[in-house]
């Protein structure tokens, strides 16, 4: 119980950050006047995150017990972290799009490396986690740092540009 | 309460900073807990 305790914490506070998250990026994107699919995508994402974390905080504690005491409830319970690795690489993807607009705007705004590099580490997310969506996990292929490193630049152009504006 | 498009685009950014930092908190969490499973596991 003691190991769970830090992966609760930062999985309910990945939930809040992604309900916040929903909210701001919602409303970024009505107020819009370009750059409407980049705020649609993070908005996306932060649904579709709050989705995944929630399966993992509330289902995979109860399913692992479950396929401990019953065997049989195995392939259940590896079906709902499968489900859950799905939503997350959907979002990861979402992110990537993202990535590839806001990337875009920034190397035509000035910051031409951080812009390329940006549209550059998107199309990697996209496509790896597009591989991983379609295939089930591959341990060779890291979708999940492609997406995180992806979500750090997107963070960087939309400071940048925020910045610019 | 309303936001500014450029006061969205400061509160989006650093959350999605505070995503990265608790994705990287987990990853390390997870590679301690797989290295040191005595200590996380508190026996």
């Amino acid at each position: 119980m003691a190991s769970e305790v830090p992966r609760l914490c930062l999985w309910g506070l990945e939930g809040v950050v992604f309900v916040v998250l929903a909210a701001i990026a919602g409303s970024a994107l009505v107020q819009a006047k370009q750059y409407a699919l980049g705020f649609s995508a993070i908005f996306t994402s932060a649904i579709l995150n709050l989705v995944q974390v929630g399966v993992g905080l509330t289902q995979f504690g109860p399913l692992r017990e479950a396929a401990q005491g019953v065997e049989a409830i195995a392939p259940a319970a590896g079906s709902v972290v499968a489900f859950s690795f799905f939503i997350y690489n959907a979002a990861k993807i979402l992110l990537g799009i993202s990535a590839l607009v806001f990337g875009t705007a920034i190397s035509q705004s000035g910051s031409k490396e951080l812009g390329r590099l940006t549209v550059f580490v998107g199309f990697v997310a996209i496509a790896t986690n597009t591989i991983v969506m379609m295939f089930g996990r591959i341990e060779a292929i890291p979708s999940g740092a492609t997406g995180v490193i992806a979500t750090l630049l997107l963070a960087v152009c939309l400071l940048k540009l925020q910045s610019e504006d | 309460m309303e936001f500014t498009q450029k006061q969205n685009l400061k509160v989006v950014s650093a959350l999605l900073f505070l995503t990265v930092i608790t994705q990287a908190l987990y990853t390390l969490f997870t590679q301690w807990q797989v290295r040191y499973p005595v200590c996380v596991s508190g026996g």
